[in-house]
C-alpha cells in the first residue's frame, strides 16, 4: 500500500503500525515525532497506531537551531 | 554564582547564557560548549527527517540537565508556529517554546503581530513562551498581555554578530517591562554580551558567534580581572571561570 512520508510516496506492506514503519526506515522512534493526516501522534502511541493506504505521514526530529 | 538566581516559567536558573545550536560544523561540539559555559538553556529546531540519509541526532549531544528551548523557525504565520510548538512538545522534552515567526527572508526580522497571536494561543495551552521580537515597547506589552514568560528582543539581525544596534530600544524595554529581557540575535563577542548584561538584561542567547570562536575561550563571566585572552588556534585555550562552570550534581 502507498503511504506518503514527508512528501514522498512509498510502498509498505499492509498491516504495519507506525512503530514498525519507523523502525523499517532505520529511524530511532525515541527521537521522532509524527503527524499522521495532520494529527500529532506522540511517541507512546506509535505502536498502537495502524496505517492505511493513502495516509499522509510527517516524521520530524530536532536539529540544531538558534 | 549561587546567589545569582533568576526564574523563568517557574524554573530557577543560575546561568545567564542561553545557547543556540545552529551552524555548528559538528553537533559533537555542543556538549563541550555546554560544559565549558555552564549554560542551562539550549535551543533546537524541528525539521522533517531526511529519509535519504541517517543523520546524527542533535539530542545525543545535549546534556540531560539542560532545559530545552525548541524554536518555531520556519513558521511564517501564527498558525504554523502553533503547529510546530505542539509537535515540539509531543517530543516529550518539556513545554518551553521560543516563538519565531518570520516571513522576511532577507533580514529574518520577526513579525510582531503574528508572534503575539501565537504567544496568546500557546500560553493558554500551558507552554512557557519566549517570543523572539523586535525591541518595540508596544509589541513587548502585547506579548506580556498574551502571556509571554520572557521576551527576546534582537540586538541586530540574526547571524550578523553586529552587537547591540538596538541598544536604546532594548534599554527602554528593560526600564518599562516587568518580564525578563533576554537579548537574542546579533551578539558576536563576549564584550557585547557584557554590555547587554550591564544594561540590565536578564540573559543573552548566543548562537552564531560560538561555533565561530577559534578556541575554547569562553562566554563565561570572569570571576575578577579581565576577560581571558583567546589562545592561538590549536592550543587548548584558557580554562573557563570556575564560577560559571556547571556545578557537579550531588
Amino acid at each position: 500500500m502507498n503511504i506518503t512520508v514527508n512528501g514522498l510516496a512509498l510502498d509498505f506492506e499492509p498491516g504495519q503500525t507506525l512503530h514498525d514503519l519507523i523502525i523499517s526506515m532505520n529511524l530511532d522512534p525515541s527521537v521522532v515525532v509524527a503527524e499522521l493526516n495532520h494529527d500529532i501522534v506522540p511517541g507512546e502511541k506509535f505502536a498502537a497506531t495502524g496505517l492505511n493506504a493513502g495516509d499522509r505521514l510527517e516524521l520530524l526530529s530536532f536539529v540544531g537551531g538558534g | 554564582m549561587e546567589h545569582d538566581i533568576f526564574e523563568i516559567g517557574g524554573k530557577r536558573l543560575s546561568s545567564r547564557l542561553f545557547t543556540g545550536t545552529g551552524k555548528y560544523g559538528s553537533d559533537s561540539l555542543i556538549s563541550a560548549v555546554c560544559e565549558a559555559s555552564g549554560s542551562q538553556v539550549i535551543t533546537v529546531a524541528l525539521r522533517r527527517v531526511d529519509l535519504d540519509k541517517s543523520a546524527d541526532n542533535v539530542m545525543r549531544h545535549i546534556p540531560g540537565h539542560m532545559t530545552l528551548l525548541p524554536n518555531t523557525s520556519g513558521a511564517r504565520t501564527a498558525g504554523e508556529a502553533v503547529r510546530i510548538a505542539r509537535l515540539a512538545r509531543a517530543m516529550g522534552c518539556g513545554n518551553w517554546i521560543k516563538i519565531e515567526v518570520i516571513s522576511d527572508n532577507r533580514y529574518l526580522l520577526p513579525d510582531g503581530y503574528e508572534t503575539a497571536r501565537a504567544t496568546e494561543i500557546l500560553a493558554k495551552e500551558g507552554f512557557v513562551v519566549l517570543p523572539y521580537m523586535n525591541p518595540d515597547l508596544y509589541v513587548a506589552r502585547s506579548l506580556a498581555d498574551a502571556g509571554a514568560a520572557a521576551i527576546m528582543p534582537l540586538g541586530a539581525p540574526i547571524g550578523t554578530n553586529r552587537g547591540l544596534r538596538t541598544e536604546e530600544m532594548i534599554r527602554i524595554l528593560i526600564e518599562e517591562m516587568d518580564l525578563p529581557i533576554i537579548v537574542d540575535a546579533g551578539i558576536g563577542t563576549p564584550s557585547q554580551a557584557c554590555q547587554a548584561m550591564e544594561m540590565g538584561a536578564a540573559a543573552c542567547l548566543v548562537n552564531t558567534a560560538t561555533p565561530r570562536l577559534r578556541t575554547r575561550c569562553s562566554w563565561a563571566a570572569p570571576s575578577d580581572g579581565p576577560w581571558p585572552q583567546a589562545a592561538k588556534p590549536g592550543s587548548p585555550g584558557p580554562e573557563p571561570s570556575p564560577l560559571w562552570r556547571r556545578r557537579p550534581r550531588p
